[in-house]
Order: C-alpha cells, then structure tokens, then sequence
C-alpha cells in the first residue's frame, strides 16, 4: 500500500513536469523556415497594401554621387510598383512587378515599356531590382539552419539559403536574423562560383520602428562605394486597383 | 583604204597628236589607276579584318541576330566542339574557332562599368587569324592558361588597369543568375572602328563556366586558306551544313566588319565621280583637237568632197582618227597604269601610318581589277570617238567650193 501510494506521486510529477516543458521546447525549436518567414515578415507584412517614400542615396568613393526619390506602392511580395519623383531627368520612370519574376522598366521620354531582368542594376546603384521589390525569400531559396552566432553584442540566428533553381539572381543567401524579435539584420550574397558578391545591413531608424527602414548595400566590385534606401513616408490604404500592377498600364494615354 | 587615210592623217600635226594622247593616257591612268588603289585598299582593309577580328564568315544560330542584342546566351549553338570540328575538316578551311559573346560588369576593385565581352578558343583562334596580335597595343594575347583577360585600350585606362593587375568580372548567367569571377589583365587591344571603351577577351572554357553555358558558342569563326575563294567556301559550308538540318545560318566579312557595307558604296562614288569628270575632260580635249583639224583640212576637206567623196566617208575619215587617236592613248595608259601598279605592288604597297593609340600600319597594294581596267579603256575611247564626232558632222557637211574658196 505504501509502495503504491509513491509511484502515484512519482507518475504525477513526470507528467507534471512534460506538461510544462512540452510547449517550452517547441518554442525553442523553431525551423529554418519559421525563422526565415518571421524575418521577411517584418519587412514584408509591414509594407503590404501600402504606399511608401523612400529615398536612395549612392555613394562613389565615400563621397554622395546621387540621389533618388521613389514612390512604392506595395501590394505583395509580387506586385510592386515604384516611381522616381527625383531627381527631375528620372522623374516618372518606372520600375513594375507584374508577377512573379515578371518586371517592367517605363521610360516617359521614350513612353516605351520594356522586360528587364531582376537582376538589374536598380538606377545604376548597389541593389538590384529583386532586391528592393521582392523582399520575401523563401519562395525562391530553401533555408538551412546553420547555427546561432553574435554579431557585435546581438545574438542573431545565421540561415544558409540555397536558391531553389538557376534562375535565381544569387546562388546562396547567408542570413542574419536577431534571435530576440526576428529583426533581420544583414544578407551575403553569393554567386554561383561561391564568391561573395554584395552584403546588406538593415536596421531601424530608431527604437520605435520594429522593422527595418533602412538599408545598406555594398558591393565587392567597388571598395568605398556603397548605396543607402531609407523608407521616409509610409501610408496604408485598402490595397490599390488591380491594374495598378499591369504592364499595359505603364504607357501614357 | 580610210584607216589608212586616217592613220597617215595622225602623223601630219605630231605635236597635236601628241597632246590628245597624252590627255587620254593621263585618263587612263586616273581611272583605272585609282581604281586599283580603291580595290587594293578594299581588299586589303578587309584582309586585315578577316585575319585580325572577323574571320572570312561566321557560322551563328538564325535567331541570333535577332535576340543576341538582349539575350546572347539564349541563341547559341549547342555540341560546339564537334561542330567546329566539321567546319575546320572542310577543304578550303584554314581552321576554326568557337566565340561566345556576353556582357556584364567588370571593376578594378575601385570603379567599374559595363563591358560588352567575348569569349574565344586562344589555341584555335591563333591558328584562324593570323594577324589578331597585331591589335595588341600593351601586355599579350590570351594565353593557353586559364584565368588571363584582354581589355580594349580604353577601357582598361577608363579602370586605370595595368598590365598584370587583378580584375573582377560579374556576369548574368545562361539561367538568370548572377555569376562572378576574378582574373588578371594580360594585354589590351585596340586598333581601327575598335570597340575599345567596352571590349574584354577571355578563354572560352573560363567564360563557359562562369556564364554555366556548357558546350556553347554564339558563332564559329572560319579562318579561309585563300581570301578570293570565300564566297565559293561560304556556300560548300552552307551545303555541309544545310544537311544536317540544324538551324545555322553564315555572315561573310563583308557584313562582319564595322562600316564596310557603307564604305563600299561610298568607294565606288568616289570611282564613278572620278571617271565621270575624266570623261568630261578628256572628251573636251578630244573634240577640241578634232575641230582645229576640221578647221586646219577645210581645203583638204573641199578637194576630197570635189573630187566625190561622199558626206559619210568625211564623217568616218573623222571619226576613225578618233577612234585611233582613242585605242592608241588607252592602251598606253593601261600598260603605264599596269606596270605602275605591279611596281609599287612589288615594292610593298603603300604604307598608311597607324591612328593614334593603336599599332594597326594599313598596307596598301594596289590590284588590278579586270571590270576597272575595261572601264578606263573603254570610256577613253568612247569619248575620243564622241569628241571626234562633231567636228567630223561640220566637215562632213561643208560645201566644197566654199571650202575649197575659204581656204
């Protein structure tokens, strides 16, 4: 009898004891993906149905050499549409994505619509068209989590993302991504030779902001060169038309 | 009986004789003499673009033209190696090579700008253009070794590359994606109608695998064994390959080398221009020399006609010692414009010193041409015996005894 009565107690404290640490280690397991998702959901979720100014400054030589101007108006991760309101000898080019991987280039002088490539120099900067308009990675690299790292004091989840297929402008993607909240905080980019093409660095403008808003783009191709985008403005509406984000409506009437 | 006449009539004022002729030889001489340097510089242009750049053709894929411009890699010809075999087992074939043309960016590390490349086999390029070193103005060629890069002369400068010095190469690959590469700067080129502000060169095999195109090129460059026989070669290539039902269609020298298909024209206004103002020339010189012998034989002219000659044997009698006057002046001037052809073709030709920033010399020979030669000779002739034929119609309608009275 006194036997049994201390197995009960033992039985009950086990499944005390797994019922309390179940949900503690599912929530300390997260997968490569969730981690991923999460991230470009702080940069994705935030601007969708959203109109946003933004400014894109390119360095030369650590000197300021242009300044642009741009209107976005975002929908998803694939319909995007960004005008140049500055400077006036670019004011009214537009950049569209129609779909996925199906982008758009409008010139008003010329009033022609022409089929560029995502990677495209994005106004002769750092970035590249996919990087500004497609900020949601995984439908295009398959994650892998590769460890956890600090990068200065923050500890930050590194993600190895692979590109699913050739077609992708960068063959491998490494990630940094704030353990506490998901901010993400820089990319590498590499070419399919494995060699490290361009690096970008995104933070908040201040502590209010728990997304990023500002984004740093350097590339291996020029030293002391580098090109800056900050969101300024940011409006939400109900969404937009949807032939807002149809080629045929790039052409003035 | 009149050629006779007519001959003997030649001998009786030498010195005007003389001078006709030598108006006529100088003609010649003019026509078929510029003529030969036109054609010499023709060939001779093009000669050096075949054995420097062009090759004698090009094989490419028929779409190639039309999307090359905004997707080079998309119409390439696939299994290179073995097609390039084929063409180089071709009799008349000096050998082959494969190119394949592509774009991106290239930095020094410091600045960057877009480039417009190609890519070539170095072992069967060398073989194929013979002259491709003379565009070298710094460093070498390509080697056989992977990893070296040509620039043009001005875009290395634009970079402020030396010879030796590293070179980043990003390029858009077959697929889409990005690819990268480093390489090191082993000459640079340039030379005339050179792209040189935006021209690389690299190994074939380094740009296949950067660009992940496996076994393709954008054109097979055919290097001929004899530059007269092209066209001949063009079409047994076209032949051979027609029959494989593959989809390759061929571009000779003459489309490939920058400004040529409007600088032949141009070549051949000039050649008109020049025998147009000769003809006027010479033929005003003639009738001018056939007149003063109308005036010189009005008594001769008026004794024949008393004495029964018909109006049209005055005429012919004329118009003979035109023709003669015209046969004798051309042929003079096609053995003097021949023998001075073969002496300054025989000497080397005409050297014309390189532009400026390159080490292209253009060697001028002249070569006789056999539809220039035909042109020279016969239009003297036609404008001695047009210019005769005036003079010959007013002493052909004298009246005898006014002609006989006047004198």
């Amino acid at each position: 009898m006194k036997t049994i009565g201390f197995k009960k107690i033992n039985a009950i404290l086990l499944a005390g004891t797994l019922m309390i640490l179940a949900p503690l280690c599912s929530y300390a397991e997260p997968s490569a993906l969730q981690i991923l998702d999460r991230a470009d959901d702080k940069w994705d979720l935030n601007l969708r149905n959203a109109t946003t100014a933004l400014e894109l400054l390119v360095y030369r030589e650590s000197e300021l050499r242009k300044s642009y101007h741009l209107k976005l108006k975002y929908q998803d991760t694939d319909h995007v549409l960004a005008e140049t309101t500055f400077p006036p000898r670019n004011e009214g080019e537009i950049m569209l994505q129609a779909g996925r991987r199906n982008y758009w280039l409008f010139l008003p002088n010329i009033n022609r619509a022409m089929r560029i490539s995502e990677s495209n120099s994005l106004s002769n900067s750092d970035f590249s068209n996919t990087d500004l308009l497609s900020p949601r990675l995984s439908n295009e690299y398959a994650p892998a989590l590769i460890g956890t790292e600090k990068l200065g004091d923050v500890e930050t989840y590194k993600l190895e993302l692979l590109a699913k297929d050739e077609s992708t402008p960068y063959a491998k993607i490494i990630y940094w991504i704030r353990k506490a909240d998901y901010f993400p905080l820089r990319r590498d980019y590499y070419t399919f030779s494995q060699q490290l093409l361009k690096r970008l660095d995104m933070k908040a403008s201040s502590a209010k902001v728990s997304w990023p808003d500002t984004f740093v783009m350097s590339s291996v191709l020029e030293r002391d060169k580098k090109t800056v985008i900050r969101y300024l403005k940011q409006t939400h509406g109900p969404g937009f038309p949807p032939e807002t984000f149809h080629e045929s409506s790039l052409m003035k009437r | 009986m009149l050629f006779i006449l007519a001959y003997k009539n030649l001998w009786r004022n030498l010195r005007r004789t003389v001078l006709a002729e030598i108006s006529i030889v100088f003609g010649v001489l003019v026509i078929i003499g510029s003529g030969n340097f036109i054609n010499g510089m023709q060939r001779d242009w093009a000669k050096f673009e075949i054995n420097s750049s062009t090759g004698a053709f090009q094989v490419e894929h028929r779409d190639y033209q039309a999307m090359g411009k905004s997707e080079p890699l998309k119409a390439t010809l696939e299994n290179s190696a073995a097609l390039v075999e084929q063409i180089s087992r071709i009799p008349g074939v000096r050998a082959a090579y494969g190119k394949l043309n592509f774009s991106g960016m290239v930095s020094s590390g410091v600045k960057s700008t877009f480039f417009d490349g190609r890519a070539v086999d170095v072992a069967r390029q060398r073989q194929t253009l013979s002259q491709q070193q003379d565009l070298i103005v710094a460093g070498k060629p390509l080697g056989d070794s992977a990893g070296g890069v040509i620039l043009g002369a001005d875009l290395a400068n634009m970079l402020g590359l030396k010879i030796g010095d590293p070179v980043t190469i990003v390029v858009q690959t077959l697929h889409g994606g990005l690819n990268l590469t480093y390489a090191t700067l082993v000459g640079t080129k340039n030379g005339r109608h050179f792209p040189s502000t935006i021209y690389l060169e690299m190994p074939l095999d380094d740009a296949q695998k950067l660009l992940r195109v496996h076994d393709r090129v954008s054109q097979v460059v055919v290097g001929a064994e004899d530059f007269d026989s092209i066209p001949g070669l063009m079409k047994r290539v076209e032949a051979e390959l027609r029959s494989e039902q593959a989809p390759y269609v061929m571009r000779g020298y003459q489309v490939l080398i920058p400004i040529y298909p409007q600088a032949i024209p141009s070549f051949k206004f000039i050649s008109i221009s020049v025998g147009i103002v000769l003809f006027i020339l010479v033929g005003g010189g003639i009738g001018n020399v056939m007149a003063m012998a109308v005036l010189e034989r009005k008594k001769e002219i008026g004794t024949l006609r008393a004495l029964g000659m018909e109006k049209n044997q005055v005429r012919r009698l004329f118009l003979t010692e035109g023709f003669m006057i015209g046969v004798i002046g051309s042929l003079s001037g096609l053995l003097l414009t021949s023998a001075l052809t073969y002496f300054i073709a025989t000497h080397g030709g005409i050297h014309l010193p390189p532009p400026a920033g390159t080490s292209q010399i253009l060697i001028i020979i002249p070569q006789m041409n056999l539809a220039t030669s035909v042109l020279g000779v016969a239009m003297p002739l036609l404008v001695s015996v047009l210019g005769a034929w005036w003079p010959a119609s007013a002493s052909a309608n004298l009246n005898p005894i006014e002609a006989l009275t006047e004198a």
